[in-house]
């Protein structure tokens, strides 16, 4: 049960609650300086029908509550294919009359996200909200809206950076933030970074996801399967390295006679197609640098992101970068939470006077 | 399965716990033989396995792949377990220190708040009212002698008024024990001694409030689900404990200039929804920008201005 949000419209300033959020396409991770750290799936649910209401008990529903019951439920994940965040409408599939259900499905996850991080009454809620770095005017403005009425102030940075200011990697570094719609690259050398410091990939979780369903439907044709199936799979046991770990999953057959299945090959295939897109995107980065500082860059590469987690990307990606000289990759410590992370060491960082110039 | 613990007794090499002090460590990390072991023994299996499965129709795999793979293997599971030890030592560290501070706070409230309830007064305060008892005492004693001589006197001149003296010894002797007390207490409360007591028991509550957060923040650390130093920081920045950092002078520009993004959003977004321009009707934004781009937008977090070709590479800050 979620607990309840903290009715808005608060007057008196007995606290301030900072928060951090990484509004992703498919996850969104969120942190405070109460100690909350809570990653919940990006999707809003609305009962198909009475009975379903009946079933579930309430009028809308969240997170992972609505994952598992999407069944019956009418769902939107509201930032799906960057909707919202960094594409417009028709790059992302979105109907033009389905854009005002998709923004309230994001003014309600917002909210409910902010209700897990549990605010007393009467505190002051001040957020920062990671957005890609491709994010236009609009979207970010979108985002903003999707914020307003649950936060007192907020505030919008690029994820990359919010992960380099987190890990405190604000010069000659390079991080690549994988999240499930777009790989983000960012080159930190110290001052805010600007649009040609950042490159963004659509090559990112979901690519591989997709890739690895048209693989696997190659390599088994009698297995029945669904794109979630193969992501639980990935999250699983996922790897690019080339060692000795086998990725088995027992799916049902054309009979529906549960059969299991060796996708090994098709995960690594599918998981490493991402690199050779984050190899390139290091180099115009690295190469439009300062040449004396080039090789620097190169030995600090940060991966961040949900598909971080690849076992072994780190070392495939060295192996690329080999062919440019060589360099070191490193793993941020908590993948999932380095953007929300970033973004509340950004919140609690900034002068109370910024919040009241924004709000 | 390989016998790790004789591999490792025979390439290990003994250092005495004092010699590594004087090296200047305080702290050492330890992988225990079992652990070696259990990692050593897993990465092998692993490879084994994999093998085993591959044999059927397989081509012989060269002893140097396996050997080679085994130990990318052990190193990443070692990564792993040297990382979470790491955690979970910084962890144990921060709290250590914590509890440290919080029992050094403890004692001193102890004591301030003894000092305050006059359990362990100062040695002038001793002495000022172990004086106050020796003078009542004295004074009692000298009240009697008086009456005492008196009595001799009357016993000899006029004996029947014996009796009336000892009502008047009986009453005078709690007024004038009565008025001593009286003044006992006035002269204790007069001068420095309240503002003292009041300054005291303000510093007693500051110390109160302090240690209410410490054991907060010790709480919401042993109470969290996960650990992390990240999360210990924000615990620590939200109540002030966080130690500076190096880029502490280019994070406040950075603030600076994610202020201004902000605000420049704000006012672009307003700028183009009177305009009509929204998500839902974009048409038109790419116009709306590129002629925003033309009068040249003020330097925001995330400019919108391409680098002309005269741009020249960035220099590290």
């Amino acid at each position: 049960m979620a607990p309840e949000a903290e009715p808005a419209g608060r007057t008196t300033k007995e606290g301030v609650l900072y928060i951090g959020m990484d509004l992703g396409c498919f996850k969104t991770s969120v942190a405070a300086t109460n100690g909350t750290r809570e990653v919940v799936h990006s999707i809003v649910g609305w009962p198909k029908d009475p009975v379903s209401r009946k079933m579930l008990g309430k009028d809308i529903v969240f997170g992972n509550e609505a994952f598992q019951h999407r069944l019956a439920l009418d769902t939107i994940r509201p930032f799906e294919k960057g909707a919202l965040k960094y594409a417009d409408n028709a790059e992302a599939g979105v109907k033009p009359e389905r854009l005002a259900k998709y923004k309230e499905a994001a003014k309600e996850l917002v909210k409910y996200v902010v209700s897990l991080c549990r605010p007393p009454k009467g505190t002051l809620v001040y957020g920062v909200i990671g957005s890609p770095a491709r994010a236009s005017i609009l979207n970010k403005q979108a985002l903003i809206d999707a914020c307003k009425g649950t936060f007192e102030a907020v505030m919008i940075v690029s994820e990359p950076f919010a992960v380099a200011y987190g890990t405190n990697t604000l010069e000659d570094a390079l991080i690549v933030d994988i999240g499930a719609g777009t790989t983000d690259l960012c080159r930190m050398h110290g001052a805010i970074p600007t649009e040609e410091d950042q490159v963004t990939s659509g090559k990112a979780g979901d690519f591989i996801d997709n890739l690895a369903m048209d693989l696997i439907a190659k390599a088994h044709p009698s297995a029945q399967f669904t794109v979630n199936m193969v992501r639980d799979a990935k999250e699983r046991g996922s790897f690019v390295n080339d060692v000795n770990d086998k990725a088995m999953v027992t799916w049902p057959n054309k009979d529906g006679k549960p059969t299991q299945y060796d996708i090994t090959a098709q995960l690594k295939e599918a998981c490493s197609a991402i690199v050779p897109d984050i190899v390139a995107g290091l180099r115009k980065l690295v190469s439009s640098y300062d040449a004396e500082f080039q090789k620097r860059m190169l030995t600090n590469v940060i991966l961040a992101g949900g598909g971080s987690q690849l076992r072994g990307l780190d070392r495939l990606i060295e192996k690329d970068l080999d062919q440019y000289g060589g360099g070191k990759v490193t793993k941020v410590n908590e993948p999932v939470f380095a953007g929300a992370n970033g973004a509340l060491k950004l919140a609690a960082d900034m002068p109370e006077d910024y919040w009241k110039e924004v709000k | 399965m390989i016998d790790v613990k004789g591999m490792m007794r025979a390439a290990s090499q003994r250092v005495n716990i004092d010699q590594l002090v004087r090296q200047g460590k305080k702290t050492i990390s330890l992988l225990s033989k079992e652990k070696m072991e259990e990692l050593i023994n897993q990465a092998v299996r692993n490879i084994v396995d994999k093998y085993r499965a591959m044999a059927a129709g397989v081509a012989q795999v060269p002893v140097d792949q396996i050997q080679a793979e085994s130990k990318a293997e052990f190193n990443e599971l070692l990564q792993t377990y040297q990382q979470t030890a790491k955690a979970k030592t910084d962890l144990e560290q921060s709290k250590q220190a914590l509890d440290g501070e919080l029992e050094e706070l403890r004692r001193d409230l102890e004591r301030q708040k003894a000092l305050a309830d006059g359990r362990l007064s100062e040695e002038a305060e001793k002495a000022l009212v172990i004086g106050f008892k020796e003078f009542e005492r004295e004074l009692d004693k000298q009240v009697v002698r008086v009456f005492e001589k008196r009595k001799a006197i009357l016993a000899e001149t006029n004996p029947e008024e014996a009796p009336e003296l000892k009502q008047v010894e009986a009453m005078i002797r709690p007024i004038i024990a009565r008025i001593v007390a009286a003044e006992r207490e006035r002269f204790q409360m007069s001068g420095g001694q309240s503002r003292e007591t009041q300054l005291m028991e303000k510093r007693i509550e500051k110390l109160y409030a302090q240690i209410a957060a410490m054991e907060s923040a010790l709480r919401m650390i042993s109470q969290s689900k996960v650990y992390s130093n990240q999360q210990i920081n924000n615990v620590l920045r939200q109540l002030g404990l966080v130690t500076e950092d190096k880029n502490f002078e280019k994070k406040k520009e950075m603030l600076k200039f994610v202020l201004d993004a902000n605000k420049g959003i704000n006012k672009d977004g307003a700028a183009l929804a009177a305009k009509g321009i929204t998500l839902a009707n974009p048409q038109g934004f790419a116009e709306a920008l590129a002629a925003e781009k033309a009068v040249a937008l003020p330097p925001a977090g995330a400019p919108a201005v391409a680098p002309g070709p005269e741009a020249q590479p960035p220099k590290p800050a």
